[in-house]
């Protein structure tokens, strides 16, 4: 039900961690006995003794959901983090007018169920830590990445990206500059719990343009049972020479049990990396992060409160900054960049400052036995500045060392959903959701001012029988896009042009699940989703230095529409072997993409080729492959494949820009009885993206390459508390490669051999008393 | 105890951190920035030629794109068309024509000659250059220089601004090129 794809667990004699607790009364704080404990993903449960305590041995440590039921309560459905030994209590509400088997939505992404949510495993997770959002997203199959250079990481889903997917930061629809290809996601990954991709088409729920999918980023729960824990993380990184530090602690009143917080925080600074041959100059980062929640919850309402902010100063490769075609051709046939230098954390123009903000309330108010009315605001701020390598010649100016760009974007966006529980066999939401934006720039034009306004409303129902689940949703949207501009650049006495588009259409999803026994499941989606144009799209006008071309908007472009298949079939057996399958068939009406003009275009800096946006139809077709089999108990080899063939049907062409076809190996060794110990080698073969209209680029697609990784792991266990220790090499034989989808692929190589170090300390304080005052009767 | 103390001292924290006061853009999005904001922008470029022999008898060839790279088109790319067996003065104008009044930032690189240079190629055209100005390290700028036109030809000449800080050395290939004009040129 729940696919936590690449995150398999098992219980096993070989693991052992443990959960330990007690199942309490919400309101009086008995315990509760003959409480029902089931974690879904084990398949096992047990039943809470006398005095409402449990324990569940020998698990594997990992993310796992818990389903806890009681005679007179509501079930509900939790996750759970497991490592080491891990104390958890859990409250049940007393609710008399719920239908006894009645399954609470806690997690709201459980709405979109018939779609295959990939999430990136714990260990993957784990391994990932101090990495962006983009390379962790990247442990899936069928998601690759739009990078530039290392520190700028784009997920990509089957071939598309920025506005043709959505991120759901925390539950909100992540908005900032997120048209620019060198404008990555401002997400700290440490405040994800888990991080997981709906896959194919996912509008209804979520909003009319993720056309090619969703990408959930999910906090963790706050804890509901008194007491405080927290975690601390560390990693090292050899190449860069970086640090990242990150720690969250978070609380639960004994008293006041409705109240919960947490705060968290991240701090990364990273040097110049280099290449297995060279120094990359000026490739140094830092990055600031914090994040708050405060919660309170009580049976029949709650509220929380969410905020987090992403400040992060990224230097730009000096050798990526380039005058004309010429100096391009110079850099693409220079054996080694024009500039190396040597290692420094020094960031120097040219360089990107990135501040976002988050501001998010939510709350809920149960409607009777019906169901339940979720209402969430937020208000995002997203500021962009981009300097140029370098000042301005004029001695005054230079001195005021403004970014030569800059933008700042604020949207407030409200969501409101009714989820009714479930009546007969049907299981459903309504909502409406609008979002508001202004967007500003100062500087260099690029895009335009403009004020954005969105609205929609949509419906999803879920029929469930037996082995069979059917789903299906609709959605309208209608988006209001007006934006201010002079009328002639040189002449601001012709005063200012205000033109509005408008756009609006019909998203719609239809699919099933089909259950045939424990080992194989089928699920079948189709769905129509569109897009408006991005005002880039639309506006853009002028030289794009570091791509070396002119780009040219189209205010007349059209909505694109997609119609969307999507097939999953999964075939496992616990502690054998995990087949998945995953084909897919994209037809985008209208599809958007920057066409070359067949004749450059001259400038005082020379001829440059000039990119006009343009509207065909196209087919983004493939399909992804995960399979692991068990060669031993301990031993698991798991392969990963995507294979994307992207078509440009009016042309009859390939489509520009599209991730290679990508095959992951990785042979994986646990030492169970040695603290959940494991030894991973993983081998990525990237083939070379031969699939290209001819003359579109200044030069060819980069060879294919091969990179091997080692990872490692182990928990310490000292007295009562736990640490856990990771140790990684990427690019193990510092093997020297460029890859298609790396905008620096024109000038470097990319990074070389990075070794990692990673420890994480847990702790746990409760202070419940049905814990404390019989502490030794737990065991 | 300890620890509930610790849940309110950390509480309490928290509780400051929501009056934390959210980032505001100060913009008005209704009135855009003028090109007078913008950074600057080489848009054109004015080669005025003295004949040696007879310096009131003066030639102008322009290349100017006046809303810069992007927008509408170069409005004007003279062909340079001199003497045979002259010698002419140039005196280089680099203009930004965004800016009102006209920015001439070939003053700026008179400024910064230290990391500037010009340079110019000929082709299938009987035209030799000298220097005629120097930075500070005596390294050629080129913002001045004298063209010595020999037979008659058709062919062009190419003038290239190299921006080459700290690593100025007399040669083209270093540095990043802000102005690359291959002219029409035909000596008569």
């Amino acid at each position: 039900m729940l696919c936590l794809f690449g995150g398999y667990h098992a219980q096993n004699t070989n693991c052992h961690a443990s959960l330990e607790g007690a199942v309490i009364d919400e309101h009086n704080h008995s315990p509760l006995e003959f409480a029902t404990l089931y974690i879904i993903e084990l398949k096992i449960g047990l039943i809470s003794d006398s005095i409402g305590r449990f324990k569940f041995e020998n698990i594997c440590e990992g993310h796992y959901h818990i389903k806890i039921s009681h005679l007179d309560c509501e079930a509900i459905t939790q996750t759970v983090q497991i490592s080491g030994k891990t104390v958890q209590n859990f409250y049940l509400e007393h609710h008399a007018h719920a239908l006894k088997s009645v399954n609470v939505l806690i997690l709201k992404n459980d709405i979109t169920f018939t779609q295959t949510k990939d999430a990136v495993s714990v260990e993957k997770m784990n391994q990932s830590k101090g990495q962006t959002l983009g390379e962790t997203l990247k442990n899936i199959s069928g998601i690759s990445s739009l990078n530039t250079g290392n520190s700028v990481s784009k997920p990509v889903i089957h071939g598309m990206h920025s506005n043709r997917i959505l991120i759901l930061n925390n539950g909100v629809r992540q908005e900032g500059q997120q048209w620019g290809a060198e404008h990555a996601p401002e997400i700290d990954p440490f405040i994800a719990s888990s991080i997981s991709v709906v896959k194919g088409a996912n509008s209804v729920r979520y909003g009319s343009d993720a056309i090619a999918g969703v990408i959930l980023i999910d906090t963790k729960k706050l804890r509901d049972s008194a007491g405080i824990n927290g975690e601390l993380n560390l990693i090292g990184m050899s190449n860069g020479k970086a640090g990242t530090a990150s720690a969250f602690i978070e609380g639960n009143f004994d008293k006041i049990k409705a109240l919960s917080w947490r705060i968290q925080g991240t701090l990364k600074q990273s040097g110049s990396i280099h290449s297995p041959n060279y120094n990359l100059a000026n490739t140094g980062m830092k990055e600031q992060n914090f994040s708050y929640a405060l919660a309170w919850k009580k049976t029949n309402y709650g509220i929380d409160l969410f905020y987090s902010q992403f400040n992060t100063t990224l230097g730009i490769l000096s050798a990526s900054h380039i005058g004309n075609l010429s100096d391009l051709q110079t850099a693409f046939t220079a054996s080694v960049p024009a500039v190396t230098g040597n290692f420094s954390y020094n960031i120097d123009r040219p360089f990107q400052h990135i501040e976002h903000e988050l501001f998010k309330v939510n709350s809920f108010v149960r409607t009777g036995s019906i169901g339940k009315l979720n209402l969430v605001y937020a208000r995002q701020y997203n500021l962009r500045y981009e300097y140029d390598k370098y000042r301005p010649l004029n001695t005054a100016l230079a001195a005021m060392n403004k970014p030569e760009l800059q933008f700042e974007i604020t949207s407030h966006s409200a969501d409101l959903i009714w989820e009714h529980n479930r009546i007969h066999q049907l299981n459903g939401c309504i909502g409406i959701s609008g979002l508001s934006q202004a967007n500003t720039y100062e500087g260099r034009y690029l895009v335009p001012n403009f004020k954005n306004y969105t609205a929609g409303m949509f419906w999803i129902e879920r029929w469930k029988k037996n082995k069979f689940e059917i789903e299906g949703g609709l959605r309208y949207d209608y988006k209001h896009l007006q934006v201010f501009k002079y009328a002639d650049d040189n002449n601001i006495a012709a005063g200012i042009i205000k033109p509005i588009r408008l756009f609006q259409n019909i998203s719609s999803n239809l699919g099933s699940i089909y259950k045939v026994d424990s080992s194989l499941l089928f699920s079948f989606n189709i769905g129509t989703a569109w897009r408006a144009p991005s005002v880039n799209e639309l506006y853009a006008n002028g030289l794009h230095q570091g791509a070396a071309s002119l780009e040219y908007g189209n205010s007349a472009l059209q909505l694109e529409k997609a119609y969307t298949a999507i097939f999953t079939m999964r075939y496992q057996k616990q502690n054998k072997y995990l087949f998945e399958l995953t084909p897919y068939y994209n037809y985008i009406q209208n599809f958007i993409y920057r066409k070359p003009a067949e004749s450059p275009i001259l400038t005082i800096r020379g001829a440059f080729p000039a990119f006009y946006y343009q509207q065909t139809n196209a087919i983004l077709k493939g399909f992804d492959v995960f399979a692991k089999y068990f060669l031993t108990k301990s031993i698991e080899v798991s392969e990963k494949a995507s294979i994307l063939r992207a078509w440009n049907v009016n042309d009859n062409n390939w489509l520009i820009m599209m991730p290679a076809d990508r095959f992951e190996t990785e042979l994986l060794k646990r030492f169970r009885k040695k603290n959940d110990a494991y030894l991973a080698a993983s081998f990525l073969f990237v083939n070379k993206q031969w699939r290209v209209p001819a003359n579109s680029d200044f030069v060819a697609p980069p060879a294919q390459y091969f990179l091997f990784n080692l990872q490692a792991a182990y928990t310490l266990h000292i007295k009562q508390q736990s640490l856990n220790i990771g140790f990684g090499i990427n690019n193990l034989f510092n093997k020297a490669y460029r890859d298609y989808l790396d905008r620096f692929r024109y000038y470097t190589d990319a990074m070389g051999r990075n070794y990692s170090i990673r420890i994480t300390i847990p702790f746990n304080n409760s202070f419940n008393k049905h814990l404390k005052n019989k502490p030794n009767e737990i065991n | 105890m300890k620890s509930i103390n610790l849940n309110i001292s950390l509480f309490s924290l928290l509780c400051l951190l929501v009056f934390i006061q959210c980032k505001k853009d100060n913009n008005n999005v209704e009135v855009p920035p003028t090109p007078q904001d913008s950074p600057e922008l080489l848009t054109s470029m004015i080669l005025q030629f003295k004949d040696s022999a007879n310096t009131t008898n003066s030639y102008q060839a322009e290349f100017r794109d006046p809303d810069g790279p992007g927008g509408k088109n170069a409005s004007r790319f003279d062909t340079i068309r001199l003497k045979t067996n002259s010698t002419y003065f140039l005196n280089i104008i680099l203009l930004d024509e965004t800016k009102t009044p006209i920015d001439t930032i070939s003053k700026e690189v008179w400024n910064k000659r230290n990391e500037h240079q010009l340079f110019f190629n000929y082709s299938n055209i009987n035209i030799i250059s000298l220097y005629l100005d120097k930075d500070d390290n005596g390294l050629p700028l080129g913002l001045n220089s004298k063209w010595r036109c020999g037979s008659a030809s058709t062919g062009s000449s190419k003038i290239t601004l190299k921006h080459q800080p700290n690593i100025k050395n007399g040669n083209i290939n270093s540095g990043e090129t802000d102005i690359e004009l291959n002219f029409q040129t035909i000596l008569k």
